[in-house]
């Protein structure tokens, strides 16, 4: 079984219009992949940023992973959600990235997108606070087919800094390049 | 205290995985030392002694008084002695055989007093430490003297004809003699060495085998072990010495003041420092392994009896010894490859606390030790339940099911073997369950490896954002296109079109704003190791807005190509900007595309082909008007590759053991074995080392 081990942070959420942030991320990874060690999900606290549109979190991540096949690289999967003074709470931004492939470290950019509303008042809504549309399955973010009709509209991103450790791989014959 | 020693018999063990991943504890403590308890015999009047004798206490009615002490000999025979009670030098007139006894077995006269002497020897580490200052409260599990406050005479007569060799032991061991347990833990194959190894190795022009020089460089840690622990003792020994002489000062001057229990409280020593890692220190525990058999010829008396036998049949040996008064054979373990088995003898302990195996040395006093081991490789319960249930996972994966990653990672599987009295029956339904459990177990430990003469190569494919397109709303529709003879490995297999996908559509983005995807998917490709450079992987990009009366435009196609073996360029795994095209059209096609829009039938995988295989070359001024293009906007794409050769399986296993720089095949043996040599495997090798060397040289040429 060859291992990985992801130790990190996730940094900071930028270009977000909404000031009050929280982010949501997990792991995803096939069948052959398993948890060694770790969380392979968590949550950030609520960041509020007013005169810069950065939102720090400064999360640790720290994940150790072993697997028994290439299948199933694992993605790191982001959600940020907004949150308003009624503690109301709505997704602006879902992300995805491939774990880097090479070890060592790594500063990711994860460009997130949001739900974009289909009717008028739902546009209203969202201008004025009131929360956007929310994905009612989570499947829809992995399924390729007929993506197209998903429609979404360009949020902000998600840094994330990530030390990755390889272990074993060598002796599969595995080769990073 | 006598403790009778657990039945020992053999064990076989199923191995499921990785045999290096073995490890057992073992732990080993002096349980007592058995003196033959003395009996008195009368042996009635002494009628020769004259009455005018005065009487006195040797001459009184105890002198007739002996003490009779049994004895069996190396032979097994069994013998006794009468000592006088008061003067031991003098024996019982009538004991013929005592003689004998002591003058065929010299030690034998030093085994009256070995009980009472083992707390006193325990301390000969402690050179200023004298027979007087050793306190009664020192912990010790020695039982206390036979022999009373009168017969110190007979104690300081035994000591001075201490053997050097029983001595010598309790010296090297304090810690076990004090009553410490030794507890080691040692992986299979893990090299313990004995105090005559760490004294051969020392020498290193006596090394000659890359075994013995890398024994050579792991026996200088415990050697700077012992040496800090001789350095500790002796600061010790110097704190208690000034302390000594600061309170003799001090008592001269006011004995008077002094109380009764100053001495004592003074003569107390220090308490010794835990060092619950003894064992390794002093050498107790030593090992005898597959690499040490394999160097000793196969008359050497180190050699065991089977093992000359066992290794030509290719199982791999391990014997655990334990260095007591004489080398003592604790353990040992035998793993045949082929069957997978794994044979233990004395079998594990249920608890390695319980040590119910005791060996008895028969030396002058009868020497029992107690020692269990057991199995301390995580696993052997697998819940039956959850066998079910990995079975039938399917496609979802423990990171979502949230299983418990110690049971679910189970580097290695004992499992007990039916016995001789179970029904056939029972035996087919063990074996099935066996190979039910074994199928799931092979699919979580085994890295999936490619078909033999085969590569897989991962892409890991990633399209971050489009932008500086003529209309918003774009979403991206990408083709793959494999190149001959490589085997497409679905990820998902419920995927109808695994080779094209799409992304979501960005409203509002692709225009003026950045439209953002964040959209990964991955390719696994399996192709021949002899794969030709030029059959490339393509990947087409077609980019096409929809605007609010849902009318399709196509804004622009981009094409990416890369080998699949070579190296990918950073720029292309750090994101990579793909500059889009279009036909330019006539300007009716443009007054359709503004008023009507829709999608005209271009063939763009077909014109993207002849340009990168028939170096056609397309100009504005070409009379074929479908191939004069436009540039439009941008997309911005990252790839990251990852290969994996044919492995043979099992060649890792013994790898791990040739990590040091002058091995020179101790090992090698085996891996060789299972490599196996068809012509066209040695020429992918010759091929392969060829490329390395070139990519050497040519990296070694840029540096300069």
């Amino acid at each position: 079984m060859a291992e990985v081990h992801i130790i990190g942070q996730l940094l900071k959420a930028v270009d977000f219009d909404e000031p009050h942030l929280y982010c949501k991320w997990s792991f995803q990874s096939g069948n052959t992949w398993r948890l060694v060690q770790g969380e392979v999900q968590g949550q950030t606290h609520v960041s509020s940023h007013r005169l810069q549109n950065s939102s720090d979190f400064a999360q640790p991540i720290d994940i150790h992973l072993s697997t028994a096949s290439l299948q199933g690289w694992p993605r790191l999967l982001v959600e940020v959600y907004a949150v308003n003074v009624l503690q109301q709470c709505w997704p602006v931004g879902y992300g995805f990235v491939h774990l880097p492939a090479r070890p060592g470290p790594h500063r990711l950019e994860i460009n997130t997108w949001r739900i974009a509303p289909s009717t008028w008042w739902q546009s209203v809504k969202e201008k004025f606070g009131g929360g956007s549309p929310a994905l009612h399955k989570n499947d829809l973010l992995y399924s390729g087919v007929e993506r197209y009709k998903l429609q979404t509209r360009s949020s902000g991103k998600i840094i994330v800094e990530l030390n990755l450790i390889f272990r074993r791989f060598e002796e599969y014959g595995v080769e990073f390049k | 205290m006598y403790k009778n020693s657990a039945p020992k018999r053999t064990g076989i063990y199923r191995v499921k995985g990785d045999i290096n991943d073995f490890q057992l504890e073992l732990k080993l403590r002096h349980v007592s030392e058995w003196l033959p308890v003395p009996k008195f015999e009368y042996t009635g009047a002494k009628i020769e002694y004259a009455d005018h004798y005065p009487e006195t206490a040797s001459s009184s009615g105890w002198s007739d008084c002996f003490i009779f002490v049994p004895y069996e000999d190396q032979y097994g025979n069994n013998y006794y002695t009468y000592y006088n009670y008061y003067n031991p030098g003098s024996d019982y007139p009538s004991s013929s055989i005592r003689t004998t006894s002591r003058s065929s077995r010299p030690t034998s006269r030093t085994s009256r007093s070995n009980s009472s002497l083992h707390s006193l020897r325990s301390l000969r580490s402690y050179p200023s430490t004298s027979l007087s200052s050793y306190p009664s409260s020192y912990p010790s599990s020695y039982p206390s003297s036979l022999f009373s406050n009168s017969q110190s005479d007979f104690i300081t007569y035994q000591q001075q004809e201490l053997p050097s060799d029983d001595t010598e032991f309790q010296i090297q061991n304090p810690e076990l003699c004090s009553g410490a347990t030794a507890n080691v833990c040692i992986s299979w194959q893990q090299k313990c060495f004995s105090r005559e190894e760490v004294e051969r190795y020392s020498d290193p022009k006596s090394c000659q085998t890359s075994l013995q020089r890398r024994y050579q460089r792991w026996t200088r840690g415990i050697v700077e072990l012992q040496q800090r622990h001789q350095e500790r003792l002796q600061y010790v020994e110097y704190r208690q010495r000034v302390r000594r002489r600061r309170h003799n000062k001090s008592s001269r001057s006011s004995r008077s003041k002094s109380s009764p229990l100053s001495d004592l409280s003074l003569d107390e020593l220090p308490p010794l420092p835990e060092d619950p890692d003894f064992a390794t220190r002093t050498c107790l525990i030593h090992t005898l392994i597959d690499a040490d058999l394999r160097e000793l010829a196969p008359g050497d008396p180190r050699l065991p009896d089977e093992a000359h036998e066992l290794l030509q049949q290719g199982c791999q040996l391990m014997y655990v010894y334990a260095q007591l008064q004489e080398d003592t054979l604790l353990l040992s373990l035998r793993y045949d490859p082929t069957m997978e088995l794994l044979y233990v003898y004395p079998d594990f302990s249920l608890s390695v606390e319980d040590m119910e195996y005791v060996v008895q040395i028969n030396n002058d006093c009868r020497q029992l030790y107690a020692y269990g081991f057991e199995n301390v490789t995580v696993v052997n319960v697998l819940d039956q339940q959850l066998e079910q249930m990995q079975a039938y996972i399917g496609p979802i994966g423990p990171l979502q099911l949230n299983l418990d990653p110690e049971i679910l990672d189970l580097p290695l599987v004992l499992d007990s073997l039916p016995g001789s009295e179970t029904s056939a029956e029972q035996l087919v339904n063990y074996y099935q369950q066996q190979r039910c459990s074994g199928s799931v177990q092979r699919r979580l430990l085994q890295f999936q490896q490619p078909p033999k003469r085969m590569r897989r190569v991962v892409f890991l494919l990633q399209l971050h954002e489009a932008q500086h397109f003529e209309y918003p709303n774009i979403h991206v529709r990408y083709y793959v296109n494999p190149p001959a003879h490589t085997i497409l490995e679905p990820g998902n297999p419920r995927d109808p079109f695994p080779l094209r996908g799409a992304t979501s559509t960005c409203v509002g983005g692709g225009a003026d704003r950045v439209a953002l995807f964040s959209h990964c998917w991955q390719l696994t490709l399996l192709c021949e190791e002899s794969y030709q450079p030029d059959q490339l992987l393509h990947i087409y990009f077609e980019v096409i807005s929809i605007d609010r009366w849902q009318r399709e435009r196509c804004e622009g196609y981009a094409h990416f190509a890369c080998s699949l073996l070579a190296p990918l360029p950073a720029s292309v795994v750090t994101g990579l900007r793909l500059q889009c095209i279009r036909p330019m059209g006539t300007w009716l096609d443009a007054l359709n595309r503004y008023f009507i829009g829709g999608r005209s039938l271009f063939d763009f995988v077909g014109y993207f082909k002849s340009r990168s295989c028939g170096n056609a070359l397309h100009s504005r001024m070409e009379l074929e008007r479908e191939h004069v293009m436009r540039s439009t906007g941008t997309l911005i794409f990252s790839m990251q590759k990852v290969q994996q050769r044919h492995q043979p399986y099992g060649y890792h296993l013994i790898r791990e053991h040739s990590d040091d720089d002058d091995d020179d095949g101790q090992f090698s043996h085996e891996p060789k074995a299972t490599i196996s040599t068809t012509l066209q495997e040695v020429m992918a090798a010759y091929v392969e080392a060829r490329d390395r060397i070139a990519a050497l040289l040519g990296k070694s040429s840029e540096e300069s």
